[in-house]
């Protein structure tokens, strides 16, 4: 980038800014920008925080990301934003100049989306140099330890990094076992409380049980490990794994963070997307109004805005799904087409040119932004009729003799809405809670699959009990369904390696489930039931 | 505007160092799954090229995901898992995307379904160096020195012709010094002849002129020789030796693997596979670790034919057979070509053992045997055989013959074996004789049939 260029893009950048905050009436944290060349650019969107740890993961995707690069030849317009305060954008130097603009303007987009949604509240703002420090620390590991073992925690940590979210309840076992108890005391003595206008006697009984009660309750508690089925794995076997040592602990701890840190990214990604372009379009859009930028820029712009909007029909793009969506949502409260007034409108010329003048469309987005998340946005603002205007269709996989064709099917728009929400529910990471860390009084781990229709997949869910054999050092069961009709099963992983008593088995227990075995363990014989079953 | 350098940001070539971790694991992981690599189909059957593409296990980011409901398929859609959502012009009943199935593979193992295609990753490997990982410690047993030795074998390098240019590293310091003592003497000779000085004072006169012959003339023409001076030998450009680095041959024993298939019409398409997945290899390897062996290819029927490489690999027939015909023209090849005395004879032969006339085969082999060639080696393929059975009266090891009526049990009968059981077969050697013997009832086998072999002998 030359030096008037770069001159040119911070005058421009002034203006951005003025419109977004005055016209649009945003605020973010402050955005720093770093230009870098392109091979950087690439490790950038590999490693996904710049400074984040080396693994062979990053260097796949490197090598992913540098192919693509050079197959596209450049035409790309890349983008990179991290999430920190101050925000962190960077701009690859061989972009054009109005492709920087759009890219600069993209990035507020997303450094305001970071700012307000409450998905995004928790989140860490020094990932940068925490993942840098971290790094440092992993590196001195591999010398220490030897590159194979460290690969080996933080494959495990990986695999799981994705099982807590920033939003899960900091407790420590003992404080949850004490939160458990009075709960339960509580629930008890309320359900005793009832009573207490018998007689005497039996009121000296009651006491007496409950007394009983609570101390069958808290040895029982205190033999409980989770006392809490968790879904945060990572937490508990950091917390509880006999093998693990501390420079493995402190490696699953800063990727349990990375985890937390993606998150909500995760969660957001279409809205995030779509925002982002919604906004580089608005400011775009204004600074070509006020002929900022070239007519020559405008056809980069142009070009470079279809190539990230562009249709693709073996999925769905979300940067256009998402911008399309917003940009409804504008024109919907801008017109006050919603709300009982206008779904109960019968009269369909009525319909088609409703305009209430409300105006408030960009002010919902504003609301919108801050509070939903994917699913509860599609639930919401992904309307048949905003199907058909996309174009959506679903497509299924044919049988055609030599071929396997994709044929579109004849679903409506209400039946496709149905399905990507469903797809949209699968698409999150399966829920699977620790269950028991003394399973079979034998120190096994046993994991709980909730299955709500979906089941896991198997090659995937055994490679991952693996890892998760590998860092508790005994053997991990997973108890999951197979479908609607069938029992629960178990599968157990076994940890492999030489100084471990039990060699590497894939079994599938016939005995009961780890969720049956909790449910049962959970069932206290409470004398109160007993008591109170009387006659009268 | 805030544009920063941020210095967090090392210009070290992380990716790529990184990308070097990741090959390592792709290489990692091919050397685990040897045997599956091996019985890739599409290797064999690839285009003429140098890199084939393997698929590799292990190499995904592995964590709970939600999979495909194998049971509730039909209930809604008929196609489970085929589904997917996009966006763009099309009518319902558009086909909007094509692909081509996969070439079957046969029967479908009995493991299958467990594993889809798709969980591998594909990485494209150089065939050389699959061979280089998959054979290492491998090669041909039982090479005996013969009367006439012609195979020349490369053995590193050597220096022995020594040449007038060269690097300085090279330089031949003796050989050098040699050339310039000799010419430094010539020069004093013609000084003496000139002037008539005493040989010393011509030496003393050459030194002091710094070995320019002309003013060695005329120092000691006006007699300022100095006289205190001690001699020494003055190099020239035109003295300097070097040594010239080469090649280093060895002669080696001939060798010849005569490599025999049965294309007959019992031989099915599973059968072939696996016939020519062990001789491909056997082939690929031989032709890069030993670059002089000559290799033969026989194919036969009723009849043997004597083929070249393509035909061999790439072309079917079918018919009756005769398994003697392909050892009798295996005899013929050596008493033309091959003399015993001369060449290092291995005879490996491939088949389902289903031959119309074995007892003509069992002595053909005999013959075959009485040569004193390096090695027979005979493979029954036989997909599917089922290896489990009883123990014949002979003792342990009869079991897996016992169960079909094929050569292989002829064999059996006929000579005595060493065996061992391995990865759910047996390999049975008779070293006195250097027979060896196997079955192929997967695909699996076929990497240690391989080992069994290229088998190192213990010295």
């Amino acid at each position: 980038m030359t030096k008037t260029d770069l001159q040119r893009l911070i005058k421009i950048e002034d203006r951005m800014k003025q419109i977004f905050h005055e016209d649009l009436g945003l605020t973010c944290y402050p955005i720093e920008f770093d230009i870098v060349p392109p091979q950087k650019m690439l490790e950038i969107m590999a490693y996904n925080i710049p400074t984040n740890i080396s693994n062979w993961k990053k260097g796949r995707d490197y090598e992913i990301q540098r192919t693509r690069y050079d197959y596209a030849a450049g035409g790309l317009p890349y983008e990179v934003v991290i999430n920190a305060d101050p925000a962190r954008a960077y701009l690859m130097n061989s972009n054009k100049f109005a492709v920087q603009c759009l890219v600069m303007a993209h990035v507020y987009g997303h450094a305001a989306f970071f700012t307000h949604n409450k998905f995004f509240k928790k989140s860490r703002r020094d990932i940068i140099s925490t993942m840098k420090a971290a790094a440092e620390r992993f590196n001195s590991y591999e010398k220490r330890f030897g590159m194979d073992e460290v690969e080996k925690t933080v494959d495990a940590g990986h695999a799981l990094q994705f099982h807590s979210s920033p939003f899960t309840l900091s407790e420590t076992e003992d404080e949850k076992r004490l939160r458990i108890f009075e709960q339960e005391k509580k629930k008890a003595h309320s359900r005793g409380g009832a009573y207490e206008d018998i007689s005497g006697d039996n009121k000296v009984k009651i006491d007496e049980d409950l007394e009983l009660f609570n101390q069958k309750l808290w040895r029982k508690l205190r033999l409980m490990t989770p006392v809490e089925p968790t879904d945060d794995i990572l937490r508990y076997i950091i917390d509880n794994s006999t093998v693990l040592e501390n420079w493995q602990r402190d490696i699953l701890e800063i990727l349990r963070m990375e985890g937390q840190y993606y998150w909500p990214i995760i969660k957001t990604k279409f809205m995030n997307e779509g925002f982002a372009v919604v906004v580089h379009e608005k400011i775009m859009n204004q600074l070509f109004e006020e002929d900022l930028l070239s007519s020559e820029d405008h056809a980069d712009f142009n070009y470079s805005n279809a190539l990230v909007k562009a249709e693709n029909p073996f999925g769905l793009n979300p940067y256009l799904m998402g911008s399309a969506m917003w940009y409804d949502i504008e024109n919907r409260w801008n017109k006050g087409l919603h709300g009982s007034d206008w779904s109960e409108c019968a009269d369909a010329k009525d319909k088609e040119c409703w305009d209430t003048g409300d105006m408030k469309g960009w002010s919902k987005c504003k609301k919108v932004l801050k509070t939903h998340s994917d699913w509860f946005f599609m639930q919401e603002f992904l309307t048949p009729e905003l199907i058909g205007d996309m174009k959506i269709y679903v497509f299924a996989a044919k049988d055609a003799g030599q071929t396997i064709d994709y044929v579109i099917t004849k679903d409506t728009a209400k039946e496709i809405r149905d399905k990507l929400l469903n797809a949209f529910a699968q698409n999150t990471i399966p829920h699977i809670e620790v269950v028991n860390g003394n399973y079979e009084e034998k120190g096994w781990l046993a994991l709980n699959h909730g299955w709500d229709g979906i089941n896991l997949d198997e090659m995937y869910a055994k490679e991952t009990m693996h890892h998760i054999a590998h860092l508790w050092g005994r053997p991990v069961v997973l108890g999951t369904k197979l479908d609607e009709e069938s029992k629960d099963i178990s599968w157990k992983i076994s940890p492999t390696g030489e100084d471990k008593e039990e060699v590497s088995v894939e079994e599938e227990l016939n005995a009961q489930s780890a969720a049956g075995w909790w449910r049962k363990a959970w069932k206290i014989n409470s004398p109160l039931e007993q008591t109170y079953r009387r006659p009268w | 505007m805030t544009i920063i350098n941020h210095p967090d940001w090392d210009l070290s070539e992380r990716g790529k160092k990184d990308a070097e971790r990741h090959r390592k694991k792709i290489d990692e992981a091919i050397r685990k799954n040897v045997r599956d690599v091996i019985s890739e189909e599409s290797i064999i059957t690839r285009k003429k090229g140098k890199t084939v593409r393997v698929p590799v296990k292990g190499l995904k980011d592995y964590r709970f995901i939600h999979g495909k409901n194998e049971k509730s398929q039909g209930k809604d859609q008929g196609e489970g898992g085929g589904e997917g959502a996009g966006q763009g012009q099309g009518q319902p009943g558009d086909v909007i995307g094509r692909k081509s199935k996969k070439a079957g593979d046969g029967k479908g193992e009995g493991k299958a379904g467990n594993q889809p295609g798709e969980d591998f990753l594909e990485t494209e490997v150089d065939i050389d160096y699959l061979i280089e990982i998959m054979f290492e410690d491998l090669g041909l047993p039982w090479i005996e020195d013969k009367i006439k030795a012609s195979m020349l074998v490369p053995n590193g390098w050597k220096f022995e012709t020594i040449s007038k240019r060269g690097i300085l590293p090279r330089i031949h310091q003796k050989r050098t010094m040699l050339e310039a003592i000799k010419r430094n003497e010539l020069y004093a000779k013609e000084i003496e002849d000139e002037t008539g000085c005493d040989h010393d004072d011509a030496l003393k006169a050459l030194t002091q002129a710094k070995g320019d012959i002309n003013k060695a003339i005329k120092i000691v023409n006006t007699g300022v020789i100095d006289l205190a001076l001690d001699p020494y030998v003055i190099i020239e450009d035109d003295d300097m030796r070097y040594k010239q680095i080469e090649q280093d041959y060895e002669l080696h024993s001939n060798a010849v693997v005569i490599a025999m298939m049965d294309t007959s019409g019992s031989m099915t398409t599973d059968k072939k596979y696996l016939c020519r997945s062990l001789l491909f290899w056997l082939n690929e390897f031989l032709k890069k670790v030993y670059d002089f062996v000559d290799i033969r290819f026989i194919t036969h029927t009723t009849e043997a034919k004597l083929v070249d490489e393509d035909t061999f690999f790439y072309k079917g027939e079918s018919g009756g057979t005769y398994c003697w015909t392909a050892i009798d023209k295996a005899l013929h090849l050596i008493d033309t070509e091959y003399p015993v005395e001369e060449w290092n004879i291995y005879c490996i032969y491939v088949s389902d053992g289903d031959d119309f006339n074995g007892d003509k085969t069992i002595k053909y082999i005999e013959e075959l045997l009485k040569r004193r060639i390096s090695m027979f080696a005979y493979t029954e393929v036989d997909p599917g055989r089922d290896i489990s059975g009883g123990k014949d009266q002979k003792g342990v090891f009869g079991l897996l013959w016992s169960s079909s009526n094929t050569l292989i049990r002829k064999i059996k009968s006929k000579w005595s074996f060493v065996c061992k059981s391995e990865e759910g077969t047996e390999f049975c050697k008779n070293s006195d004789k250097h027979f060896l013997i196997s079955v192929i009832t997967d695909k699996t086998h076929v990497y240690p049939t391989l080992k069994h072999i290229l088998f190192k002998e213990d010295k």
